[in-house]
């Protein structure tokens, strides 16, 4: 296709009139300019000399062709590279909408809608078949026939699910279709029940196959508890390249990765290398430019990885093999980063386990030391041994008796015992005991009422081996025996790595206790792999069940509550991604250029032709005189359209919020956007209609025509100039208002404020009371959250007394900009810490009460003082 | 019934809108009449007027408040003041109402009828004030004296001035004044003239013209139309009539010429481009009676 075409060309066939009008124009020429005289008495008789017959100028014949020869065009209805006509029959439309559409979306939809556009200019029926489930889980199905325009309306609607499509079932709901339909089908490119559906469609009627240019790709989650975040990368066609975002919860990146897949590789893998501080904080993986449920990981605890350190105090045994740590060591290293070293240093740096050995009662200094660490949060292991039998302290979860027993040997009755089945109340529960595990010697523990409780694994006999209690957030576990082979093997057998593994799980808060009931749904992601709230129509995830395929009744996302949290991602499900099979003929889905109405654009030259016209006439009849005011008026239009162009000019004529440039290419685009944002929320919800925010450099632009300025504080703030200040002041005094905002939730002082007021007449400050106007200018708020929440707000003291009542500076750190910056499609861009589109909402309803608190001032303290009025009324 | 009532009302709001251009217009020929001089025009005999004539010798039967003590003391004889007889002469307006003369060729000059009727008002003004009586000749009213008249005479000059009134007799030795553009020519004028000529009335003709229809301006392809439902006229080039439309317009003023001279009437012409002023001068000469 491309070029011109006509969506009706057979009028085109009127151009043959425009002789007929040529000489019909020719013969009727414009009337003459009338004249009232009242002497006409004296010229009749006079004219016969000069009654020449009149003739219509060649240029006004001329014009007038083209005119009629422009509207017979656009009546044709020109269209520049028109999309494929609608073929024959009632379009059928079919849309993958799964996961893998996501990434192609907006060129579907823009080709869906182009396809629309055809099906309404010939007028035709459309039905509307889309291959995934619904969010209510029901079963795809065949909507329609309707006009074009409601299947618009249900295109608009649609958006890919975070689940993948089902289009065998789809193809079972064509049964009912009529046949001789044109079918349209805009797949995501990727096989999958892909020859069933196109089958059915061709059974219907013809069938047009489209594709994406580039298939999406899948993100498989890494292994749990490696020492790196792996990821796996699969991809379906040829892309080359891709690169794997590691971002914290607030949607921070924390680390990138390349892949690069090698020749007719499928997969490659990617190691995202970085400290374990950083890594444990990731909490979702992404790949760039590729946005879709399937290249969305969610990390939930399972891979946070927990640095354990085994206190040493410089002293090694002889050799490694009689060493407790050595086999703790070799435990741990597979599972998580492994430090050692004195104590005292380890806990300098983040640890969440920490190996005490049997190396004789600690200083009083490093016990206070580890007591605190533990009640922070620390899990606690110490091993017994003979110096810890000789000397007991108080960091242990159970009272010991002063002499622990042997058992077997050459002096004893008794023969080395084995352990009993693992208790179900501890974090060991069903793990197995090998049966060859042997204890020779262990530390007792005094009877008491609590010791059942805290014993977590013990002996064929009853007596604890392994006992916990928890101090604080943490834990203290002691380990009744050594782990080297001197009163055990332990050490030897594969008991140990498991049992540290959970000890490990332990630090994370993910007790063995915690996951026995169904996790409700916390946040989901949708087909973009964006999280957002859960529907009504999700259910609850079983919690021992591992094998769950996301689906509607469960999309992917964070499933769980306060006890524990559990990551469903949709990639491990998707077993393969293969492209459509070769069977199948696919177009590319992209159009080389947009289709462009010519309509428009002639219908446009003949208004313009008919004002030439009608210009003409008017100088024809009147004289010229006549259209000079006309012309005159015409001319000045431009000039009203210029001078608007002046962004000061337009603030003035509609008030409109501003902030301050700093320089930040990244910082202003958020202001301008949460600025954007707010003004868009501002006008939905109240009756204020600000214009377009606008960004001012406070040297140069004019403050007073801003009713609030928002001013971010940059990471490297600089001092006002002194012109700047000077405006600054003047715009304080004289009824203005800035919002400062630090942006880092009052983390690093007041020291970069400071500096980016300085010189400024800021008034004494104090912190926003509950009933302070800023609280009750619109909605009723406790806090004032934005992106972050906590540090205070503060304003002039006294209700800024000096400024009329109004505080003139409102001062915070919660940046607010970032909690109201909303892309085009109103998605949020950055997320709210702690979280929540509730904290996101108070973050908007405060922007509403700071506008309003600029625009109305203190006329709201009314309803601060109502009580004492009615009171007063009462009287 | 309806009908008629709706035309009454036509004509109501017609003669308001007149009546409302009546007191600037009045303002303004008061204006121009006192620009002008006219006393009261001595009738070279003895009467009753203000003016002093003569002294004469008292005769029996003079009352004795009529002598003159003041001279009588000069002399021997009583003698007795007598003022010059002031005798006051009809005189009879008549502003053309038909439509050609509610035209203008352009803002830039006033119509022709407005003209006409600031001449008028302006000579009934300085006549009422030298103590003449001034009538309308549509009117029924009969001419009186006194300057309170002059409202009254603006008002009938508006609305009561119709097609000239042929039948209507005149007294004799009065004046008569026609103010018109004698458009289209028609020749019912010449009876009631010589028929008022010969009952001994002076007559005085000013024709206004606008500037357009003196020199016919226009050019280019015109429709020419007319306001008294005369045929429309399309020519192509306006500008080439313009010798032709002189010589009949001159023709025209010349048959009037001839129509009026042998009675002893006066025939003016006046152009709305000149100064009112002119005009009023014109019209004051004539009566003035040269």
């Amino acid at each position: 296709m491309g070029g011109l075409s006509f969506s009706t060309p057979w009028l085109l066939a009127a151009i043959a009139l425009l002789p007929m009008l040529w000489w019909l124009l020719k013969v009727v020429p414009p009337s003459p300019r009338r004249q009232i005289f009242p002497a006409i008495a004296l010229l009749i008789g006079l004219e016969a000399v000069n009654r020449a017959a009149a003739r219509t100028p060649w240029w006004l014949l001329l014009l007038r062709l083209a005119l009629a020869a422009l509207i017979i065009m656009a009546a044709a209805h020109p269209l520049m590279n028109a999309a494929a006509p609608v073929g024959e029959g009632p379009l059928l439309l079919v849309l993958d909408d799964g996961w893998a559409s996501a990434p192609a979306w907006s060129k579907l939809h823009q080709r869906a809608e182009t396809l629309l556009d055809g099906a309404e200019r010939a007028g035709l029926p459309v039905r509307l078949l889309l291959t995934a489930p619904a969010a209510d889980n029901s079963p795809p199905r065949l909507q329609g026939p309707m006009p074009a325009a409601q299947a618009r309306g249900l295109l608009d609607g649609a958006a890919p699910h975070p689940w993948p499509t089902q289009r065998s079932t789809a193809a079972r709901s064509l049964a009912e279709a009529p046949s001789g339909l044109h079918a349209v089908w805009l797949s995501d490119g990727l096989d999958g029940e892909a020859e069933d559906l196109a089958q059915a469609l061709k059974a219907h009627g013809s069938l047009d196959l489209l594709k994406p240019k580039t298939l999406p790709l899948v993100l498989l989650p890494p292994t749990p508890g490696e020492a790196d975040l792996v990821p796996r990368l699969m991809r379906a066609d040829t892309t080359h390249e891709a690169t794997v975002i590691a971002t914290d919860g607030a949607g921070r990146e924390l680390g990138r990765g390349q892949v690069t897949f090698g020749n007719g590789d499928a997969q490659a893998d990617v190691k995202l290398a970085m400290p374990s501080e950083l890594r444990n904080r990731v909490e979702r993986l992404t790949v760039e430019d590729q946005a879709s449920a399937a290249t969305t990981v969610l990390l939930d605890p399972r891979w946070q990885r927990r640095p354990v350190g085994l206190a040493r105090d410089g002293s090694a045994a002889a050799s490694p093999l009689l060493d407790d740590l050595f086999y703790l060591d070799q435990a741990l290293s597979p599972l998580t980063e492994v430090r050692q070293g004195p104590a005292l240093d380890l806990l300098k740096r983040e640890l969440s386990l920490l190996v005490l050995p049997d190396e004789g009662t600690p200083p009083a200094a490093e016990l206070s030391n580890l007591k605190a660490w533990v009640e922070k949060g620390g899990v606690l292991v110490r091993l017994a041994g003979p110096k810890l039998a000789h000397a007991p302290d108080d960091l242990l979860p159970v009272a010991l008796r002063g002499n622990g027993r042997t058992l077997g040997g050459t002096m004893s009755w008794t023969r080395p015992m084995a352990l009993a089945a693992m208790p179900d109340n501890g974090p060991f529960a069903g793990l197995t005991v090998p049966p060859d595990l042997r204890i020779k010697a262990q530390l007792l523990a005094e009877p008491s009422l609590e010791l059942n409780a805290r014993t977590w694994a013990r002996l064929e006999d009853g007596t604890p081996l392994v006992t916990g209690g928890k101090l604080g957030k943490g834990w203290i576990v002691l380990i009744h025996t050594t782990v080297w082979p001197d009163w055990s093997n332990l050490g030897l057998s594969g008991l140990l790595p498991q049992m540290m593994k959970r000890l490990l799980d332990l630090s994370q808060g993910v007790a063995g206790t915690a996951s026995d009931h169904p996790l409700p749904p916390k946040a989901l992601l949708d087909g973009f792999g964006h999280l957002g709230e859960p529907g009504s129509a999700v259910d609850p995830l079983p919690a021992k069940d591992d094998d769950i395929k996301p689906g509607p009744k469960h999309p992917p996302g964070l499933y769980g509550d306060e006890t524990g949290l559990k990551a469903l991602n949709l990639s491990p499900a998707l077993t393969s991604l293969r492209p459509l099979p070769a069977g199948l003929e696919a177009q590319d889905m992209e159009q080389p250029t947009p289709e462009r109405d010519l309509r428009p654009l002639l219908l446009q030259l003949a208004l313009a032709l008919l004002l030439m016209d009608m210009a003409a006439l008017i100088v024809l009849r009147r004289g010229w005189r006549r259209l000079l005011p006309i012309a005159l008026m015409l001319a000045l239009l431009p000039i009203q359209g210029r001078a608007a162009e002046d962004t000061s000019l337009q603030a003035a004529l509609q008030p409109r919020l501003g902030y301050v440039l700093t320089g930040d290419a990244a910082l202003d685009a958020t202001s301008k956007s949460g600025l954007v944002s707010l003004s868009r929320l501002l006008s939905r919800r109240t009756t204020a209609d600000l214009g377009e925010p606008v960004g001012i450099t406070p040297e140069r632009d004019p403050l007073a025509l801003y009713p609030l300025l928002y001013w971010p504080v940059p990471s490297h703030p600089k001092a006002p100039s002194s012109l700047a200040r000077e405006k600054i002041n003047d715009f304080l005094r004289h009824g203005g208002m800035i919002l400062f905002d630090a942006r880092d939730g009052g983390q690093s002082g007041p020291e970069p404020l400071r500096i980016m007021t300085e010189g400024l007449d800021i008034p004494p400050l104090t912190p926003v009371t509950p009933d302070h106007v800023l609280t009750h200018s619109f909605y009723i708020l406790r806090d004032l959250p934005g992106r972050l929440e906590g540090s205070p707000v503060y304003v002039a003291e006294g209700a800024g007394a000096a400024y009329d009542g109004v505080s003139p500076v409102v001062i915070g750190a919660n940046d607010w900009a970032a909690a109201w910056a909303a892309d085009a499609s109103g998605q949020p861009l950055f997320a709210v810490i702690p979280g929540g589109e509730a904290q996101r909402e108070q973050a908007n309803r405060f922007g509403i009460n700071l506008v309003m608190y600029a625009l109305t001032g203190n006329y709201k303290s009314d309803q601060v003082h109502l009580p004492a009025i009615m009171e007063r009324l009462k009287r | 019934m309806a009908e008629a009532g709706a035309a009454r009302q036509l004509a109501q709001a017609e003669a308001q809108a007149l009546a409302a251009e009546l007191p600037p217009l009045l303002a303004e020929a008061e204006r121009l009449a006192a620009s002008l001089t006219m006393g009261e025009h001595g009738r070279r005999q003895s009467g009753d007027g203000t003016a002093f004539w003569q002294y004469r010798r008292s005769q029996p039967g003079d009352p004795a408040s009529a002598i003159d003590w003041r001279q009588s003391a000069r002399s021997q004889h009583l003698y007795v003041r007598e003022t010059e007889w002031s005798a006051s002469q009809p005189v009879w307006l008549w502003v053309d109402g038909s439509a050609s003369m509610d035209w203008h060729s352009g803002p830039s000059v006033e119509k022709k009828r407005h003209r006409a009727l600031l001449l008028a008002l302006t000579i009934a003004a300085l006549l009422l004030k030298s103590g003449e009586r001034v009538g309308v000749l549509g009117s029924d009213e009969q001419p009186a004296p006194g300057r309170a008249l002059l409202p009254r005479l603006a008002e009938s000059l508006a609305t009561a001035c119709g097609p000239i009134p042929q039948e209507r007799r005149l007294a004799q030795g009065g004046h008569l004044l026609l103010l018109s553009d004698f458009l289209p020519a028609n020749d019912a004028l010449a009876e009631p003239i010589r028929r008022w000529a010969e009952a001994g009335v002076k007559g005085h003709l000013l024709q206004i013209l606008d500037p357009a229809e003196e020199d016919l301006t226009f050019n280019g392809r015109l429709r020419f139309e007319g306001l008294e439902g005369e045929a429309s006229l399309t020519v192509a080039k306006a500008e080439e009539l313009r010798d032709a439309y002189a010589a009949r317009l001159v023709d025209l003023r010349q048959s009037l010429a001839q129509a009026t001279k042998p009675l002893g009437w006066s025939f003016d012409l006046h152009g709305t481009g000149q100064p009112a002023r002119d005009g009023a001068l014109i019209l004051h000469r004539r009566l003035a009676g040269d």
